[in-house]
């Protein structure tokens, strides 16, 4: 028995947890959670934040020491950064082209409302215009990691997404933009009582902050393309160093690393081929990482802060709820986009987390505001925050499931029937001309590395002089064979005019489907066609589809219950 | 220059951040390396210099001590990563024919530089409980040093595989003398007298190797029911549970080397899908062993150097001394060739982490008086300091002249190693002889696929077409099976000889037994061909039967006659 406590002794040395313990504890705690959440069929993010509350100081206080939760802070803001690239990626030109109208309206008006209706409620109630202008500041960011998380969880696909991820990413950038304005104002009526005269400085920070990210995170972007595209360069190491090293320059250099690492993303996703590739080098680091994420997030949920200001932070949460739902509503039908896109997208739009309590560590740092206002502000966007973070899922993952693009993200039979594929409007003078203008609108929106657009349009029209590829109602499929290439690849035209295509039945042709298969593929080609030409047989959508407003109304047609089961998925 | 302003104020404030850092110091090891590289040092050294460059030694772009310890999980985590990978060489399949000269090596290395260290500080009047504690710390060679420059040399054979043993081996042992020893000496400092101790020291030995081995092999036994189930993510699973691993190592007090090593020991030696999760956290690898010998590198203690040279000088040169006469005679001792007992000597001076680790917890022994544990600590880490720069160049020296580098690539023949080799085989006749060639293979590979009748029945049934005996004393058996990745075989040699019906009528003596999957039916031939080819040299034949043990086999196959039969593929 003595014997034993001397080991007992050993052990009881150990008092303080050493931070593999509370990293351990911490993500048991979110798959704890995760798994429970899914068994209830709540968001798993929601139980990965509930499993960090559970552990956490307002419950079991296991961990969460403040020198803990300071320790695994360069964890989140990895997660984050991560997050950041990730998002960059989707804000690729070959995809957001022709719905760049959509998501600037969009972003604009639900960022402009949810600033102003947080301002003038916070102003309602009784607060000085320094917290009112710093709340509002806040107000416009949406967590990128939760949405992100309920998209893969949901593994949704779909124009929708497409114009979430954009939106979330520009209403970040607008945030940060807006905060430090707003900042350097309430600095400045605090530091000399004026603040007319600081408005040069105001913009001059907000450019410093944007330039200053674009510069560093293209540069790395270029940097890390020209050292992957090297074979001996090990992709995984030069991608997670140059993600931390931008975090580590971002700090110093005290500029947003979600900003640096967002521009980060946009460089490689409209880079080379070999560069997109790296936007998923380190997904096999992405499932613990979010799950640690969000669980810190939960440990470090402040629950006192909600209950002392209850009240205003409640204030705060629906005024910004509002300003969302309009504002994405009214931006969706100015952009002219589908019922289906912003009646969603106004519910999407609420959660909030590491980018607003972000802003307020860099608030409580700044020297010349009060610390009243500090401390007003950042009860607020915490207890908000804890609010909007567990409610937000909710909301995003019901929008997401009512968008019906939920459990798309699988490969179909047709591939390129996307939204960024299609080109409404074409104008062309004879059939050569409607080819060379869809093989060239074929190379801008795919990646096409391996062959010349000259060489394209060649196999396309050697194809067409032995036979025309109308197949009569006004629909020509016209397509040629290369020889390299990863995918069947297409583009599809509307033209409401007609052009002749020495159809059999001599109408002109409205609908163009132009494909190229490479050799690789060649016996799904004959599937894809038959998929295609079954897809519009029926009179009515080909008529809906002629008479479609934009690409994204197509995309509801083709995706519509009537037909979207002949675009299968393989699986 | 002045609209500027706010922004110069702004970045004059800030402070290095974390990321930062870590950044600087990786970059730093890389350059560090990239400069090895060309001016043909080990990789690792460039990096320790690198480190050292930014360090507070010497740029100080790193300033403080205080940081570096903040990266300490980072080590931590790299030192783990690796104890992982080197408890997954010590699997039964790998080494059941050499277990011999691997104990026997690591038990007199270990007990020649124990020795030598503390007769040799004793003889320059070190008291006792510092003499013993020097001693202690002294068996342990760097497994990180050791993993990294194999991977850069691409090395691959019996030496390579007895050095990882070695290594693995003289490290639990340094772990369990060094708790012993502090018991000992703690207890003396207590209360003045050590007899009473024993019990004590002996059952906190134990604590410490039975406690890692139940831990290592729970969370290896965990991690493989996880790693089944499909939904499971690979990569998550494992490098959680190396954390979990390190964090319930310090928390009850354990080593976290050994917790990690015993982890590795599980994966190797349970499932195949066991054995694959030691290659998933592989993308991490370069980065993190960059990053750890950097972190050495940046808290290398130049000052400590100075103060107590003479005495890290007289550690040093007893352990090297001793690692070397104790490796070769633990060699002689365990029959192996002279090519692997004289490289041996040379490539166990590296020391690094481990004997900073132990000098850590020394520190924190309350027993201890002051005086005594900081000049144990500043000699190991004045010594840490020369090892960790010379010892690569010795350890890159023995594998080149071992000559077992650059062979770490896909060969025709795979399963030329020494563990699929049998020497001695006896057996009544010639099916008696392919039932146990088929147990041996059924043992030493990994077949989950057919069981060892249908494998016995398969080959049964090509022999009795007709005999695969081709003359000169060799006999090919061979079968084909529908499932499997890659032709896998043993090789029998057998003394007395066995009658197999060969055209020439002589007993057979050397049976190599091949398997051939569907799918690799076209290399089935050139196989074949190859081995034929090489034994049909009559010196290569007579060798090979007269081979003393399964090294000494893989000495003639791997002979500057007989090496290029089994060409590289790529």
């Amino acid at each position: 028995m003595e014997a034993l406590q001397e080991i007992y002794n050993s052990i009881v040395q150990a008092e303080h947890l050493s931070p593999f313990l509370v990293m351990g504890i911490l993500i048991l705690a979110g798959f704890a959670g995760g798994w429970v959440a899914k068994l209830l069929r709540l968001p798993h993010v929601t139980g990965n934040i509930l499993g960090g509350v559970v552990v956490g100081p307002a419950c079991l206080g296991l961990i969460g020491t403040h020198e803990q939760l300071h320790g695994l802070q360069p964890l989140s803001t990895f997660a984050m950064s991560l997050v950041a690239v990730s998002i960059g990626g989707h804000l690729s030109y070959r995809r957001i082209h022709n719905s760049l109208r959509r998501i600037i309206s969009i972003s604009l008006f639900e960022v402009s409302l949810s600033v102003i209706t947080v301002m003038i409620a916070a102003r309602l109630f009784g607060m000085d215009w320094p917290t009112t202008c710093l709340l509002g500041g806040i107000a416009a960011s949406t967590a990128p990691a939760t949405t992100i998380a309920l998209i893969r969880e949901m593994r949704a696909k779909g124009p929708f997404v497409k114009t979430l991820i954009s939106t979330v990413a520009l209403n970040n950038i607008f945030c940060i933009l807006i905060f430090v304005l707003m900042r350097t104002f309430v600095a400045a009526y605090f530091e000399s009582g004026e603040t007319a005269g600081k408005v040069d400085d105001a913009l001059i920070l907000s450019a410093y902050n944007l330039f200053g990210a674009m510069a560093l995170g293209l540069g790395a972007g270029w940097l890390c393309k020209v050292l992957v595209s090297k074979p001996k360069f090990h992709d995984f190491s030069t991608i997670l160093l140059t993600i931390v090293l931008l975090d580590g320059l971002a700090a110093y250099l005290q500029l947003s690393p979600l900003l640096v690492n967002l521009f980060l993303g946009v460089y490689l996703g409209n880079s080379s081929e070999v560069a997109e590739r790296q936007l998923t080098t380190l997904v096999p680091l992405e499932p613990i990482l979010y799950v640690c994420f969000f669980t810190l997030a939960g440990v470090s949920l402040h629950l006192d802060a909600m209950l002392s200001v209850g009240g205003l932070a409640l204030i705060y949460i629906g005024a910004r709820v509002l300003g969302k739902s309009i504002g994405a509503a009214l931006g969706g039908m100015v952009g002219k986009c589908s019922p289906r896109i912003w009646q969603n997208m106004s519910f999407a739009l609420y959660p909030q987390s590491g980018i607003a309590i972000g802003l307020v560590v860099l608030l409580s740092n700044d020297a010349y505001i009060p610390e009243e206002i500090k401390q007003v502000v950042s009860a607020i966007i915490l207890a908000g925050v804890t609010i909007a973070e567990i409610a937000g899922p909710f909301c995003t993952k019901a929008a997401l499931a009512r968008s019906g693009e939920a459990n798309r993200d699988r490969e179909r039979l047709v591939e390129f029937l996307a939204e960024e594929f299609i080109m409404l409007n074409l104008k062309a003078v004879d059939k050569w001309d409607a080819i060379r203008q869809l093989a060239s609108f074929l190379m801008l929106t795919h990646r096409v590395e391996h062959i010349t657009h000259e060489e394209l349009y060649e196999s396309i029209v050697n194809r067409e002089k032995e036979m025309s590829t109308a197949i009569g109602h006004g629909i020509a499929i016209p397509h040629g064979r290369i020889d390299k290439g990863p995918a069947i690849q297409g583009v599809l035209a509307i033209c409401r005019e007609g052009i002749d295509f020495d159809a059999p039945d001599g109408e002109p042709i409205k609908l163009i489907m132009l494909i190229v298969t490479p050799e690789a593929k060649k016996e799904m080609h004959l599937k894809v066609l038959g998929s295609l030409s079954s897809m519009l047989s029926s009179e009515t959508i080909r008529n809906r589809l002629i008479a479609a407003l934009s690409p994204e109304d197509v995309m509801e047609v083709i995706e519509s219950k009537e037909v979207r089961g002949f675009n299968y998925f393989l699986e | 220059m002045e609209a500027l302003r706010p922004i110069i104020d702004l970045v004059a404030a800030s402070e290095m951040s974390p990321f930062l850092m870590i950044s600087i110091l990786i970059l730093a090891g890389v350059l560090g390396g990239w400069v090895a590289t060309l001016i043909r040092l080990p990789h690792i050294t460039g990096n320790i210099l690198g480190g050292l460059l930014v360090g507070p030694a010497c740029l100080g772009v790193i300033r403080d001590h205080s940081d570096i310890v903040s990266l300490q999980p980072l080590s931590t985590f790299a030192m783990s990563l690796i104890a992982v990978s080197i408890g997954g060489h010590l699997s039964y399949r790998r080494i059941h024919n050499s277990i011999r000269r691997i104990v026997s090596i690591s038990i007199m290395e270990v007990g020649c530089t124990v020795s030598l260290v503390i007769v040799v500080a004793r003889l320059f009047h070190m008291d006792w409980p510092m003499s013993l504690m020097l001693g202690a710390i002294s068996a342990a060679t760097a497994p990180a040093t050791t993993i990294a420059l194999i991977r850069e040399l691409r090395c691959k054979g019996p030496f390579v595989k007895t050095l990882v043993s070695v290594v693995a081996l003289d490290n639990i042992f340094c772990i369990l003398l060094f708790v012993m020893m502090r018991t000992f000496v703690s207890a003396y400092y207590e209360s003045g007298d050590t007899a009473g101790q024993i019990d004590e020291a002996l059952l906190l030995s134990a604590y410490h190797l039975l406690g890692a081995g139940f831990l290592g092999f729970l969370a290896g036994w965990i991690s493989k029911k996880l790693v089944s189930i499909p939904k499971f993510h690979d990569f998550s699973t494992i490098l959680m549970a190396i954390m979990v691993c390190d964090g319930l190592a310090s928390y009850l007090g354990l080593s976290p080397l050994l917790v990690n090593l015993f982890f590795g020991v599980y994966l190797g030696n349970s499932s195949e899908v066991a054995e694959k999760q030691l290659t998933t956290l592989e993308p991490l690898a370069p980065i993190l062993y960059i990053c750890f010998f950097t972190l050495a590198g940046a808290s290398l203690h130049l000052d400590s150097m100075m103060e107590v040279g003479g005495m890290a000088l007289v550690y040093f040169a007893s352990r090297f001394v001793g690692k070397g006469l104790g490796a070769a005679l633990g060699g002689v001792l365990g029959k192996c060739s002279r090519r692997l007992w004289q490289n041996m000597s040379f490539s166990l001076v590296p020391q690094a982490g481990i004997a900073i680790g132990l000098v850590v917890l020394l520190d924190a022994d309350e027993h201890m008086p002051r005086e005594m544990t900081n000049a144990v600590g500043a000699i190991i880490l004045a010594a840490v300091t020369i090892n960790e720069i010379v010892g690569p160049f010795f350890t890159k020296a023995a594998l080149i002249r071992s000559k077992e580098h650059g062979r770490d690539r896909e060969r025709l023949v795979e399963f030329m190693a020494e563990e699929f080799i049998m020497v001695d085989l006896k057996a009544t006749d010639q099916w008696d002889a392919i039932r146990q060639l088929t147990a041996f293979l059924m043992r030493t590979h990994r077949v989950e696929h057919i069981t060892q009748e249908e494998l016995y029945q398969t080959i049964i049934d090509r022999e009795k077409q007709m005999s695969t005996g081709m003359g000169e004393g060799i006999a090919l058996p061979h079968g084909r099976i529908k499932k499997g990745r890659s032709i896998q075989g043993v090789i029998g040699i057998s003394r007395e000889g066995i009658d197999f019906d060969a055209p020439d009528g002589k007993p057979v003596k050397l049976i190599m037994l091949i398997v051939t999957p569907e799918s690799a039916k076209n290399m089935h031939l050139k196989v074949m061909g190859s081995l034929s080819a090489m034994v049909s040299d009559e010196t290569v034949r007579n060798r090979l039967i007269a081979a003393i043990s399964p090294e000494d086999a893989m000495e003639v196959i791997e002979s500057e006659e007989a090496r290029g039969f089994n060409y590289f593929l790529d």
